[in-house]
């Protein structure tokens, strides 16, 4: 049941995001993104992480894909230029440079000389990961907070701008 | 205000209160007017002096063993072993130096304000002075050599500054540069002492240090330690053969010359020595350098002083002179002498060297002595200060001047023989020459200036007094025994110059001597096997003893003392001979005349410049213009150009590399990372 | 021999997930050199920090420990400021030179 579920979320996963990458329409490659992402949520699920997959689907493929769905659609961009991928030199020598490093890293790790580790039944639960969060890892928090503000500001700043 | 021993927590604000007042002028000086900046310069100091001297009334109620304060700030430098911490040490040397130090400088301040009421640049001027000040305290206070250190480098910048404080002068510059670059000189040794004492004893802390050196060095060892820290301090103190600077950096705003070229900045390396007693102590030899440096150092610049015309000069070469003495008196075993010549001579040259500024600044900056003359019907007050200070400074009787001198004649009659004495007799006979040929030469005879006199004001006119007193009282708190005085300087400090009565010094034990003497042999046997310089002082002792056997040792110290009042009074009346009652004989050129190798020798400063101009200015001069031609034209910048070149035609190269495109830098990026992996 | 490879990818272990993170990054590394867009840009980013994010999951719950997931939140927090600033950029872009070329950017080359 198990392998069946993730061999299900890593072909939903792999396929989407090589749609993402090889779609000519942006639009297409931005729909392709939300599936990639619901996709890596379920696979953050399997790996008892709840919380971060409730939040992977909350703010990536709620928030971030639609500011991406905003910057497509409001400008007005010709894509009937960028619509096809073409083999140009530089083209050809990054994916054969991507296609080397994939093959590489991906079997660096998949020697399979891992095991899961025993764990509490509330692992990855709201609640240790809230503890954890909120008393060791609080000046983080707070900083990633103000790196926000500052993101935000410096957003309005840069695109307000007239 | 606060009471009892919590007072030395505050120790800190002592340098600190300068501090901040040097900043404030200098951040704040030029916008805050004149007013602000003369009552903040002068106010830091004075609270500086206020607190001092509050320290100084608790400080001298405390028992004696416990008068050793230690306060350490914070941690500075920590690596390893070696640790800095930013300590001070309030003993009673420090105790001393801060109060005269405070003092003398607070009068000195306020006498700048009138001194310097029409300078443009009145607010630099005085955010030098204060740091100059901060610097002193801390090299005063500081209670482990780095912190000296930092305050000794200070001061010498200061010193630069203010040489060069008109630097719009060209020789103003040209007298800083050389005052930093002599005294740089010594400084290196100094550090190099430094870094040797660290090496023998793990620390620079003084306790630590001056605790048991004896225990750690041997004597080649203490003799080298004693002579490199003696060599940084012929630099500051501007004694033979590094003295040339101090005569140039006259050059310097007259309340400078007062307070820096007189009475702290140069004391400094007296300090040093004086602080680091123990070591000297252990090596006889060092200290018998320290000696005849110091006696040559009287003699020579007194001879100087004699034909010199222009008054700040003068003033200079007898600064040198009493600063001489000062290193007598540590070399033949006299410290607590040497300290309390310090404090007078701090006094005594102040107030001369204000009083000098004071004519200048009436007569529109005129120096030289032959173009005053009959001054003393138009500047009174100037003229009576002035010649309370000629007296104090001859060593006339009942002035401050005569007790600290005799203390350290009769130490030199003691342990350095009837030579050496005989010499610095001489020494302060010309003293009181010298001194009172300003005096009759600028002050008497008929007025040979027609330009409109400057009165000096009240700002001017009340540090004069002021010094005047001390210069008068100064002396009474080291009124030997033998006057029926207590000698209370010398006692005061005598817990730093702890085992100092081994050789006899005159301060902290004159019935000590006398004993000794009296019974020479058996101390001759004892000292010998007791302590390293044993035989040293023995033969000392054994020398006053075969003098001094017939005579009882007070009377034999009270002839001395008479002996040197004639002599003082015999270049005095000398002076008055030459200048005033001769009348139309015209003794001085016709002196000149006949010794005229002599006077060219004296007037030329011993051929000292021209010395160094012949075997280190030229030389060097030469040797850079062949470096600059053979070796910087001819092989630098080649290489510097090729290596220009061939840098130029690879830029020419790798700019190929860039594209500009994200997408090349990202593959190349990539690549990196394959590279990376294929290392794992 | 090959009962044990089809037992190796019959239970599933840290090294699946490890694979899949790979993958993922590989992909966005290679349209990141790919494309040309500065929108598909950007959304390679994202696929490289999920790629990274999986990683970091499932080397935590190899190690039973909590730490990975915080971080996760943390390079979600990044990621999405990445995305606010970055597009902002691309508005401003745009509006100057009327193009998302990412080829056509070349201005800083010296």
């Amino acid at each position: 049941m198990e392998q069946i579920l993730f061999y299900i979320a890593f072909t939903i996963t792999v396929v989407s995001a090589a749609s993402v990458v090889l779609q000519g329409r942006v639009m297409y490659s931005v729909l392709s993104l939300i599936v990639t992402l619901l996709g890596v949520a379920w696979i953050y699920a399997m790996l008892s992480a709840p919380f971060l997959a409730i939040v992977q689907v909350i703010l990536y493929a709620g928030a971030i894909v639609v500011l991406l769905l905003f910057a497509v659609m409001m400008l007005k961009f010709d894509e009937t230029v960028q619509r096809r991928l073409r083999p140009d030199l530089l083209g050809v020598i990054g994916a054969l440079v991507a296609l080397v490093f994939a093959g590489m890293f991906v079997s660096l790790v998949s020697c399979g000389c891992f095991e899961f580790a025993s764990i509490p039944a509330d692992y990855g639960s709201i609640k240790s990961i809230g503890s954890v969060l909120y008393t060791q890892y609080l000046i983080p928090l707070e900083l990633a907070s103000v790196l926000l503000l500052v993101a935000v500001v410096g957003a309005v700043m840069l695109a307000g701008r007239r | 205000m606060v009471e009892g021993r919590e007072i030395f927590n505050l120790l800190w604000l002592v340098p600190a209160i300068p501090l901040f007042g040097a900043l404030f002028n200098c951040l704040l000086g030029y916008r805050a007017g004149n007013l602000v900046v003369s009552i903040v310069g002068c106010g830091s100091i004075g609270l500086s002096f206020l607190l001092s001297l509050c320290i100084f009334r608790v400080f001298y109620g405390l028992p004696v063993e416990d008068r050793q304060i230690e306060l350490c700030l914070f941690q500075w430098i920590v690596s390893g072993d070696f640790q800095a911490p930013l300590d001070l040490l309030l003993d009673p040397l420090s105790m001393v130096m801060i109060t005269m130090v405070s003092g003398v400088s607070f009068l000195i301040h306020v006498y700048s304000v009138g001194y310097m009421a029409n300078d443009k640049c009145f607010a630099r001027y005085f955010f030098y002075l204060n740091l100059f000040v901060f610097f002193m305290l801390t090299l005063v206070l500081a209670g482990n050599f780095l912190v000296l250190y930092i305050g000794w480098e200070g001061v010498g910048l200061c010193s630069y500054l203010l040489i060069s404080f008109w630097y719009e002068r060209r020789s103003a510059a040209a007298a800083g540069l050389k005052a930093f670059v002599v005294t740089r000189f010594g400084d290196f040794f100094f550090a190099l002492g430094i870094i040797l004492i660290f090496l023998q004893f793990g620390s620079l802390h003084f306790c630590s240090v001056f605790a048991n050196p004896g225990e750690v060095i041997g004597v080649s060892m203490a003799t080298w330690i004693a002579l490199l820290i003696f060599v940084g301090a012929v630099g500051k103190s501007a004694q033979v053969p590094l003295h040339t600077w101090l005569p140039d950096a006259m050059e310097a705003p007259t309340p400078v010359s007062a307070l820096i070229h007189a009475a702290t900045m140069v004391t400094a390396g007296v300090y040093l020595v004086a602080r680091c007693y123990p070591i000297f102590e252990l090596s006889p030899f060092s200290l018998q350098v320290v000696a005849i440096v110091g006696l040559l150092t009287a003699f020579i610049s007194a001879t100087v002083a004699l034909v010199h015309t222009d008054i700040k000069k003068i003033l200079a070469f007898s600064t040198i002179s009493q600063l001489g003495h000062m290193f007598l008196a540590l070399g033949v075993g006299a410290p607590g002498a040497a300290i309390f010549h310090l404090l007078t001579h701090a006094f005594a040259k102040a107030l001369l060297f204000l009083g000098s500024g004071a004519v200048i600044h009436a007569l529109n900056d005129e120096m030289d002595i032959r173009k005053m003359g009959g001054l003393r019907r138009y500047i009174p007050a100037t003229f009576f200060t002035f010649t309370i200070g000629a007296l104090a400074m001859s060593g006339v009787p009942g002035l401050a001047g005569f007790f600290s001198k005799d203390a350290i004649l009769y130490a030199t009659f003691v342990n350095g023989g009837p030579l050496m004495w005989a010499l610095i007799v001489i020494t302060a006979s010309m003293t009181g020459f010298y001194t009172f040929r300003i005096i009759f030469v600028a002050f008497f005879g008929v007025k040979r200036w027609d330009v409109h006199l400057h009165a000096p004001g009240k700002a001017m006119i009340l540090p004069l007094v002021l010094l005047a007193l001390l210069a008068i009282t100064g002396g009474y708190m080291g009124v030997p025994h033998v006057l029926g005085g207590s000698d209370r300087i010398s006692e005061f400090l005598s817990p730093v110059f702890g085992n100092a009565e081994v050789h006899g010094s005159l301060g902290s034990s004159v019935e000590g001597v006398a004993l000794a003497a009296e019974e020479g042999g058996v101390v001759e046997g004892e000292a010998a096997e007791g302590a390293p310089q044993g035989t040293e002082t023995a033969e000392g002792i054994a020398g006053v003893w075969e003098t001094g056997i017939q005579m009882s040792e007070k009377s034999l110290e009270m002839l001395l003392m008479l002996v040197s009042a004639v002599m003082a009074l015999g270049g005095i009346g000398l002076a008055f001979y030459f200048y005033v009652y001769s009348g139309g004989r015209d003794v001085p050129t016709r002196l000149s005349e006949k010794f005229r190798v002599a006077y060219s020798i004296f007037t030329n400063g011993w051929y000292f410049d021209a010395l160094y101009k012949a075997v280190f200015v030229d030389p060097y001069m030469k040797l850079s213009t062949f470096f600059l031609k053979a070796v910087d034209v001819a092989v630098i910048d080649n290489i510097v150009r090729g290596v220009a070149g061939s840098l130029l035609s690879a830029g020419n190269i790798l700019p190929g590399l860039q594209l500009g495109v994200v997408r090349w830098y990202a593959t190349v990026m990539v690549l990196g990372a394959i590279i990376i992996i294929l290392y794992i | 021999m090959q009962a044990e490879v089809i037992q190796s990818l019959l239970v599933v272990g840290p090294s699946h997930f490890l694979v899949l993170g790979a993958t993922l990054f590989s992909l966005g590394v290679l349209g990141f050199l790919v494309r040309n867009n500065i929108i598909v840009l950007l959304m390679c980013i994202e696929l490289m920090i999920n790629g990274a994010g999986i990683t970091f999951i499932a080397f935590c719950r190899q190690m039973g420990s909590l730490e990975g997931q915080i971080f996760v939140l943390f390079v979600m927090v990044v990621a999405a400021v990445e995305i606010a600033v970055g597009l902002s950029i691309v508005v401003l872009v745009f509006k100057n030179r009327a193009t998302l070329n990412a080829d056509e950017m070349e201005v800083l080359k010296w």
